[in-house]
């Protein structure tokens, strides 16, 4: 064995590991296994915990249904399920170290972890093999952000695979022709979006998308989930009826999903012809200016980068190969954001 | 004693020029960046490893500019891209790798870099996650006395 080999058999191990006891925990609780369908990505969902179930699976139910596919995702509870913590020593060489997490992610061996270890949050990668898990300490401590966007790193790590981004933007759409929407927290991005499902217009994602990556990009929805502070609230009586989190934190946004609304046309994907990078300008009125791919690529590449955290390299390298597909404008949002939606017609 | 020299930092740095602007992101420090005027110049040289001399001779040569200022503009530049992490010192330099100067289509404007820091407050809003060395997680380690 070389020793390149030999340190990734070593790397392997704890992975597989951990994967093999996440993997007896679910069997230990009856094994119910569903499919989980996002554009191009199956994966069979093995969920162990009935609380855990509860949290994680309303922003995906859309897509949930029997079958089989080629990888699985663990998700475990080790507080209902009994499974030991994790080992406490960081199994693989970390390439970074941030405030937030351990993280490792090697596309030439496929192995992945993620940890935040106070909040009791792994996840594990084995990509070659087509497994990954989320062990969760205790289901209930689960962060909002995991209800919005469950297994949005597994996801993601998937989705490297076939050439797909999961960006940081909204999409939103007329008649299967769409637009990405970006911009930083408080760009008015959200309500935006928001504004325009509730105008007629098609979404696909508020939050986080996946982006396939090809000649005319097409955005493939994976969370059904509006996340929306008290303005974008405030835009329909249907919107604040149907808050899935009403016991939030007053640094917490809404969490709306989208099948829970009326007449909100939430669909599984759509052809991206522009990029749109939203901020609130106070103006009476919405206006629309082309702006330089530069300007644009700042707008969309940090966010999504830093929240995926791993593989930043390959994200950026992505995301700059989507953005030079698309022609790229600001839109200036007037202070009515079904106004601003009605602009939006511009650019479909 | 040769000059010192500088490159690129890849490890920690992804960087792409779109027209007129460079965009560069440091995943280490959350802030990112728009490099602008002659910056694009300035940083293709930084590819390879390269002095503060050097680089502002290169620039210079490129857009037929005055070499005082351009030397000015590269010894300034540089200590930011250093300051910001963008580029850090060059182990080794070999004159063989140095990127071909290329006449500027354009005339020299000086560099500019706009810092954009709103990811690095977010992620030093979030409290440092650790377990305790010896009772591991969930255990925080003690706070030092």
């Amino acid at each position: 064995m070389t020793g390149s080999a030999a340190a990734d058999a070593s790397a392997a191990a704890p992975v597989r590991a951990a994967l093999d006891a996440m993997d007896s925990a679910w069997r230990a609780t009856g094994g119910r296994e569903r499919r989980l369908t996002l554009g191009p990505l199956s994966v069979r969902l093995r969920i162990a915990g009935d609380a855990l179930d509860a949290a994680l699976t309303p922003a995906i139910a859309h897509a949930l249904s029997e079958g089989p596919a080629d990888a699985v995702i663990y998700a475990v509870d080790a507080a209902a399920t009994g499974m030991p913590p994790p080992p406490r020593a960081w199994p693989l060489p970390a390439l970074g170290r941030d405030d937030l997490a351990h993280q490792h992610f090697d596309p030439e061996t496929g192995l992945a972890m993620l940890a935040d270890i106070s909040r009791g949050l792994w996840r594990y990668g084995d990509l070659a093999a087509g497994r990954l898990g989320f062990l969760v300490g205790d289901a209930a401590a689960l962060p909002d952000w995991d209800l919005a966007a469950p297994f949005r790193h597994e996801i993601d790590w998937l989705a490297r695979a076939q050439g797909i981004q999961l960006s940081h933007s909204a999409a939103i759409g007329r008649g299967g022709r769409g637009i990405l929407l970006t911009g930083p927290g408080g760009s008015g991005k959200s309500t935006t979006a928001a504004a325009a499902a509730l105008s007629g217009w098609q979404i696909a994602a508020e939050d986080f998308v996946l982006i396939e990556d090809a000649e005319t990009p097409v955005a493939h929805a994976a969370f059904d989930t509006l996340k929306l502070g008290d303005f974008g609230l405030s835009l329909s009586a249907r919107l604040s009826g149907a808050v899935a989190n009403p016991g939030r934190t007053p640094d917490e946004k809404a969490r709306i999903h989208m099948r829970a609304l009326p007449g909100v046309d939430f669909v599984p994907r759509l052809s991206i012809g522009a990029l749109a990078v939203a901020r609130v300008s106070g103006a009476p009125r919405t206006t629309i200016r082309p702006i330089g791919k530069g300007e644009a690529m700042r707008a969309l590449a940090p966010s999504t980068i830093f929240l995926l955290k791993v593989g930043r390299e390959d994200a950026f390298r992505r995301l700059v190969r989507i953005v030079g597909r698309l022609p790229t404008y600001a839109v200036d949002l007037g202070r009515d954001p079904l106004e601003a939606a009605e602009a939006l017609q511009a650019l479909t | 004693m040769d000059e010192p020299t500088y490159i690129q930092n890849r490890k920690d740095v992804s960087a792409e020029v779109f027209d007129a602007e460079v965009v560069l992101v440091n995943f280490t420090t959350g802030r990112y960046f728009a490099l602008r005027g002659a910056g694009a110049r300035f940083w293709a040289h930084l590819a390879a490893p390269i002095g503060a001399q050097a680089l502002g001779a290169a620039v210079a040569a490129e857009f037929g500019a005055d070499a005082v200022q351009v030397q000015a503009d590269a010894a300034a530049l540089l200590d930011t891209l250093l300051a910001e992490a963008l580029a850090v010192p060059a182990e080794t330099a070999d004159a063989a790798d140095a990127i071909a100067v290329r006449t500027a289509d354009a005339p020299y404007a000086p560099p500019a870099l706009d810092v954009f820091d709103e990811l690095e407050e977010l992620i030093a809003l979030d409290p440092i996650h650790d377990a305790d060395a010896d009772a591991g997680w969930p255990v925080r380690p003690a706070a030092p006395e």
